[in-house]
C-alpha cells in the first residue's frame, strides 16, 4: 500500500530472474520522493526542523502573519533563551525544578516498584489495591493540587507529592503487568530445582519483571516531568512553570516560549537517557508490549 | 505445593488453577464426567453442560470479584471515617471524614451547582474530543498510508506527542483569553496527538499480503483503505481513543483548576482557597468517578469491538 512501486517490481521478479532495471522516466517529484526515502531519519528530522524554523522566522518577521506578541519568531525565542541564561534566571529556576523532580522521581520510582512487586506477587493484595490504583491512575491528579497547596503551603513538599503522584502509577501498573506475565514454565523449573518461595520471587519473578519496570519508568519519568511543570504553575514562587507563567503575565512571550522549549528538551533528554542507558546494562531492555 | 500456596499468585499458578478469579465456577454435569474429552479440556466433543448454581452460593460465585470490590471500598471508607473521627492522622481540616464529604456532595448536587459546572466541563471536553477525533484519526490514516506525508509531518507529530503539550497552555490562555475556546483548544491539543500517532502506528502494522490480496481482487486505493486498512487499524484507533480521553481529562482539569472561572476544576480551586476541604474532596470524588467511568467505557469498547487484539493493552 505504502510502497506500490516496490511491490510491483518485486512480485514480477522470480528468484532466478535478473534484477529488474528500473526504467527512469520519473519526473522531479519522483526523484524528490526517492531522495526522501533514501535519507536516514535524523537527516530528515534536521532538514524538516530547519525548514520549519526558517518558514516560521520569515512569516513572523516579514509578513507578521500572527501578532509577534502571541507567536514570537524563533530568533526572539533564542535571544530570550540566551538572555535568561546570562542573567542566571534559567539556572536558578531549573535547579529548583530539577531538585524537586529528582526527589519525586526517586521516591516515586522506588515506591512504585516495591508496590508493584508486592501487588503483582500476592493475589490478595492485588485484589484489594487494584481498584484504588486504577482509580488514581485514570484520574488527572492535578485535581489534588489546590488542596495540597492550601494544606502544605508554598513549600517544595506539595510539588514533590505531585511529582510522586505523576511518577508512581505507570510504574506500579507496568510492574504488576510484568509480575503477572512471568512465564509459568520458568516458575515450575525453578520449583523443580528446589527454589523456595522467596527465591522463586527474587530469582525468577523480579528479573523477569525488569523490562516492564523500565517501560513504566520511562512513562513515569515523562509524566513526572509534566507534573513538575504543572505543580509550579500555581502556588509556587520558583521553578520552570512559575517562570513561564510569570513571563506570560508580563507579556514576555519569547521568554515563555523559551521555557517551554527547555521543558521539551528536558523531556526528550530524559526519554533518551532512559532508552540508551539500559542498553549498556544487562537484562534491562524494555519490554515490547 | 507444601504450604498450599498461601497468598502468592505466582505460587498459586504452580498448582495450575486460577482459583476463584474466574467469573463463576462452573460445575460439570455428572453425566458428562469421565466420558469423551470435551471442548473445555482441549479435546473435541460436546461442550460440557453447565449447571446453574442457585441461591446465595451461586450469587457469591458469580459476583465474587464485585462483592470483594464493594466490601473493599466499604472497609476503606469505614476505616477512614473511624480513624479521622477518633484519632485523626491528618488534621480533619485537610482530610475530612467521608460523611462530611458525602453531605457536601449531596448539598452541591441538590442546589444544582455541581450539575451546572459539570455540564460546562464536560461540554468543553466533548467538543474538544470530537474535534481531535475528527482531525486526528484521518491525519493518522493519511500519514500511515502515504509515506511522503509521514516523512513531512511525522517528526512534528511525534515531537508534539512526546512533548508535554500542556506546557504551552499559559501561552494559549494569553492569546485566547480565559474562557471556553481556550479550554477547548488546550484539551484538543492534548487529545489530538495520541490519536494521530496510534492510528499511524496501526496502519504501519497492516499486513502487506492482505493489501496485495485486495489489490489482486481489483480493489482500488479507496477500497483498500476502507476494507483492509481501517478494520486492521481499529484496535490501535481504539487504544488511541482511550489514551486521548485520559489526556483530555488531564487538560480539562488543568485548565479549569488554574485558568478558569467555571467548571469542576474551578470548584476544587475555589473550595481549596477558602479551606473548604469537604467541598474540594466532593468535587474530586466526582472527577475520579467520571474519569474511571470514561476510561472503563473505552476499555469496554476495546474489548467489545476488537476482541481479537487484547494484546495492546497499555
Amino acid at each position: 500500500m505504502t510502497r506500490d512501486a516496490d511491490v510491483d517490481t518485486r512480485s514480477a521478479a522470480g528468484p532466478l530472474s535478473p534484477p529488474v532495471q528500473r526504467v527512469s522516466k520519473d519526473g522531479p517529484r519522483q526523484r524528490f520522493g526517492r531522495l526522501l526515502r533514501s535519507a536516514p531519519g535524523v537527516v530528515l528530522l534536521v532538514v524538516s526542523l530547519v525548514v520549519l524554523i526558517a518558514v516560521w522566522q520569515y512569516a513572523q518577521t516579514r509578513i507578521r502573519a500572527v501578532p509577534p506578541l502571541y507567536l514570537p519568531p524563533p530568533s526572539a525565542i533564542w535571544h530570550a533563551l540566551l538572555e535568561n541564561f546570562r542573567n542566571g534566571q534559567f539556572q536558578q529556576n531549573i535547579a529548583f525544578s530539577l531538585q524537586n523532580y529528582g526527589v519525586g522521581l526517586a521516591i516515586g520510582a522506588s515506591a512504585g516498584v516495591a508496590i508493584g512487586l508486592v501487588t503483582g506477587g500476592i493475589r490478595k493484595v492485588n485484589i484489594i489495591l487494584t481498584p484504588y490504583i486504577w482509580a488514581l491512575y485514570s484520574t488527572p491528579n492535578i485535581a489534588f493540587q489546590p488542596i495540597l497547596i492550601v494544606a502544605l503551603g508554598f513549600t517544595p513538599l506539595p510539588k514533590i507529592i505531585m511529582i510522586i503522584l505523576g511518577v508512581i502509577f505507570p510504574i506500579i501498573v507496568n510492574t504488576i503487568a510484568g509480575v503477572e506475565k512471568v512465564d509459568g514454565s520458568l516458575l515450575r523449573a525453578a520449583r523443580v530445582f528446589g527454589a523456595n518461595r522467596l527465591q522463586l520471587y527474587l530469582k525468577v519473578a523480579v528479573p523477569y519483571t525488569v523490562p516492564f519496570i523500565m517501560t513504566g519508568l520511562r512513562l513515569g519519568a515523562t509524566r513526572g516531568l509534566l507534573y513538575m511543570y504543572i505543580s509550579e504553575i500555581y502556588g509556587s514562587t520558583n521553578g520552570l512553570g512559575y517562570m513561564v507563567l510569570q513571563a506570560t503575565h508580563r507579556f514576555q512571550t519569547p521568554t515563555a516560549f523559551a521555557g517551554v522549549v527547555l521543558l521539551v528538551v528536558m523531556s526528550i533528554l530524559i526519554v533518551q537517557v532512559l532508552q540508551i542507558v539500559p542498553r549498556f546494562l544487562p537484562h534491562t531492555r524494555e519490554a515490547k508490549i | 505445593m507444601s504450604d498450599g500456596g498461601r497468598g502468592g499468585d505466582i505460587l498459586r499458578r504452580l498448582s495450575g488453577s486460577r482459583g476463584h478469579m474466574s467469573k463463576a465456577r462452573v460445575e460439570t454435569a455428572p453425566d458428562r464426567q469421565g466420558q469423551t474429552p470435551t471442548a473445555r479440556d482441549g479435546g473435541i466433543g460436546p461442550r460440557p453442560r453447565e449447571i446453574e448454581v442457585t441461591g446465595w452460593k451461586g450469587f457469591r460465585q458469580r459476583h465474587w470479584l464485585g462483592l470483594v470490590g464493594v466490601l473493599n471500598f466499604l472497609v476503606f471508607f469505614v476505616v477512614w471515617q473511624l480513624v479521622q473521627t477518633y484519632t485523626p492522622v491528618v488534621d480533619t481540616q485537610w482530610v475530612p471524614v467521608p460523611t462530611a464529604i458525602l453531605k457536601d456532595l449531596w448539598e452541591n448536587i441538590a442546589n444544582g451547582v455541581l450539575i451546572e459546572q459539570a455540564r460546562y466541563s464536560f461540554t468543553n471536553m466533548l467538543v474538544a474530543y470530537l474535534l481531535s477525533v475528527l482531525f486526528g484519526v484521518p491525519l493518522g490514516l493519511i500519514m500511515g498510508v502515504s509515506r511522503m506525508s509521514r516523512m513531512l509531518f511525522g517528526p512534528y507529530i511525534w515531537a508534539l506527542y512526546a512533548a508535554p503539550t500542556i506546557a504551552i497552555a499559559p501561552v494559549v490562555i494569553l492569546i485566547f483569553g480565559i474562557g471556553a475556546p481556550a479550554t477547548i483548544l488546550v484539551i484538543a491539543m492534548n487529545a489530538f496527538f495520541p490519536l494521530a500517532i496510534n492510528t499511524m502506528d496501526g496502519v504501519a502494522t497492516v499486513e502487506e499480503n492482505l493489501v496485495r490480496a485486495a489489490r489482486v481482487f481489483g480493489a482500488n486505493r479507496y477500497q483498500v483503505l476502507r476494507r483492509v486498512v481501517v478494520p486492521y487499524t481499529l484496535p490501535w484507533i481504539l487504544t488511541g481513543l482511550r489514551i486521548a480521553v485520559t489526556r483530555a481529562l488531564l487538560g480539562m482539569v488543568f485548565v479549569e483548576v488554574f485558568f478558569s472561572p467555571q467548571g469542576l476544576g474551578y470548584l476544587i480551586r475555589q473550595a481549596s482557597d477558602v479551606s473548604d476541604a469537604a467541598t474540594a474532596y466532593s468535587v474530586i470524588l466526582i472527577v475520579v468517578i467520571s474519569s474511571v467511568l470514561l476510561v472503563q467505557l473505552f476499555r469496554y469498547l476495546e474489548a467489545k469491538f476488537t476482541p481479537w487484539s487484547q494484546e495492546i493493552q497499555i
